[in-house]
């Protein structure tokens, strides 16, 4: 997406910043955050953040109002997108998968490209699924594996595929 | 009503319940537990002018000129008599008992007390007379002559002053022209800005102190209703509430002499809700001891920052809103975080400090 990212008006507002000690405001304050980093994620196509780094970034750091979230504030945001099931610890506190949609949301996808393209019973690898150029337009193409591999499995719990590996390729067999 | 009342006038009250005094007055006596006649219980002021009397439902006065003499029951063999009868000029006499104090002390102080005549009108001595009918000549003429004037005005003003401080009795007994001459030179301050005349009312002091050893044990009681006249001006400045030091020292200026201790004036204050008075010693979390107006909730406090937020002057620091409204910087610490509690603020801590803005989050 090479179009910039329009903030919403909040975000150049000092309080925004500051996490607020009130707990109603805290909790509203709390849920607009989340909303504008799944926003953002999902606009720039991120799905793992590291949290030294995007510190730094122009989501938590305004340079105009000279104000910047600390890291404890995005901890904060962090752990509650993990709460809600938006999100994963990669490394506890430090890297975090966001999931601007959800394992199960991107499953729906390939098995709709898959009933879309009557791959029904056939089988494919992984690398034909994920990256090859007849996916290039797809949403899912070049999906962090991680996240693909994580919806594989909620296909797999549906029993719409099955996953199997064999000389270190990974085989997607669709049911 | 008995026929004995009816020889007695009403008195009126200000709305601490102390009486009003007039002028030139000034306490010289309260006893409490005293008996009149049949009425039991009452409140028993002296004053230079009158003796009044009051409980719950009964306030009456009665002027010492209209006493015409004293009668001290004489002492029994085994037993001091406490009774004291009072023979009114219209032929009515009074019985009194009293019972926690020594009765000979109260007809000392009382037929001292009416020897002096305090009421009757003087012309205010030897301190604004003017010279009339002295020989004319030029020295008192012209410019000049109205500077000198003025000067030996402020001569004799001063020496009275000065004598009167030199002996603390004295001062009493020159009591009441210190009192008229206060009010005389506040009315010569009359036309100034508001700000001079209570300022010069402080330092002129208080007109009738309360004091030990006219209140006795009565002292904390007295003391406490006095704090609640006094303080009603300087409380609406402050939007109602004052720190307790502040109390202390602008009651103590205004006093000047026999200054009460910091005990006494927490004792005093103590007494609020008992008594019923319209102010409350409030206690904040950091320690902070304050004295409130019951006219003055924190309800208006906050309606006040209400209105800030609406008419967008933020942010605000504490200091800010301090000097805004006159407050001491706990106090306007607490209302922000108050305020910031009842989510009409959010906040903003930066290097900058810390600041609050109207809540953008509801």
């Amino acid at each position: 997406q090479a179009q910039p990212f329009s903030f919403p008006a909040i975000h150049n507002l000092p309080p925004f910043f500051t996490v607020q000690p009130v707990l109603n405001t805290n909790q509203k304050q709390l849920q607009m955050w989340c909303e504008l980093v799944l926003d953002y994620v999902r606009h720039f196509r991120l799905h793992e953040v590291d949290l030294m780094e995007v510190v730094n970034s122009p989501l938590f750091w305004n340079k105009q109002i000279n104000r910047r979230l600390s890291l404890e504030g995005i901890k904060w945001i962090m752990e509650e997108l993990v709460r809600r099931g938006n999100a994963e610890w990669a490394i506890q506190d430090q890297r975090v998968i966001i999931y601007w949609r959800t394992p199960a949301e991107w499953a729906n996808l390939i098995y709709t490209y898959a009933i879309n393209n009557a791959m029904e019973g056939t089988v494919c690898t992984l690398y034909e699924l994920r990256e090859s150029e007849a996916v290039e337009k797809e949403e899912f193409f070049e999906l962090d594996i991680r996240v693909f591999r994580k919806a594989l499995a909620v296909l797999e719990q549906q029993q719409k595929a099955r996953v199997f590996s064999s000389n270190n390729n990974v085989g997607v067999k669709f049911l | 009503e008995n026929k004995k009342g009816c020889s007695m006038d009403d008195l009126p009250l200000l709305p601490s319940g102390r009486p009003i005094m007039l002028t030139g007055e000034v306490e010289v006596l309260v006893v409490q537990k005293v008996q009149m006649e049949d009425l039991e219980g009452l409140l028993f002021r002296l004053t230079t002018h009158r003796v009044l009397l009051q409980r719950a439902d009964y306030t009456k006065q009665i002027h010492l000129q209209n006493i015409d003499k004293l009668e001290a029951e004489p002492h029994g063999w085994f037993s001091k008599s406490n009774i004291l009868k009072f023979h009114l000029r219209n032929t009515t006499i009074l019985q009194f008992s009293f019972f926690s104090v020594d009765r000979d002390l109260v007809f000392q102080r009382l037929s001292k007390t009416m020897q002096k005549k305090s009421w009757v009108q003087e012309l205010p001595s030897n301190v604004m007379t003017t010279n009339k009918g002295a020989n004319f000549s030029t020295t008192s003429a012209g410019i000049g002559g109205i500077i000198r004037r003025q000067e030996e005005k402020h001569e004799k003003t001063n020496q009275s002053l000065s004598q009167a401080f030199a002996d603390l009795s004295a001062l009493m007994d020159n009591a009441k022209e210190m009192v008229l001459l206060a009010q005389k030179l506040k009315a010569n301050h009359s036309n100034k800005e508001e700000d001079d005349v209570n300022d010069f009312m402080l330092n002129m002091g208080l007109e009738s102190p309360v004091s030990k050893s006219t209140a006795g044990n009565l002292f904390h009681v007295e003391l406490s209703r006095q704090l609640c006249d006094f303080l009603q001006v300087p409380l609406s400045r402050n939007t109602g509430i004052l720190p307790l030091t502040e109390v202390y020292s602008i009651y103590n200026r205004a006093r000047g002499t026999e200054l009460i201790s910091p005990e006494d004036l927490y004792r005093a204050c103590l007494l609020f809700e008992q008594l019923q008075l319209p102010l409350t010693l409030r206690r904040f979390d950091s320690g902070l001891l304050c004295v409130q107006s019951d006219l003055y909730s924190d309800q208006v406090m906050l309606d006040y920052i209400d209105e800030l937020v609406k008419s967008n002057k933020f942010p605000l620091t504490a200091s800010s809103f301090a000097s805004l409204k006159n407050l001491t910087m706990s106090l306007a610490n607490y209302y922000l975080l108050k305020a910031e509690e009842r989510e009409m603020l959010c906040r903003d801590e930066s290097f900058e400090g810390l600041l609050f803005y109207p809540n953008i989050f509801v």
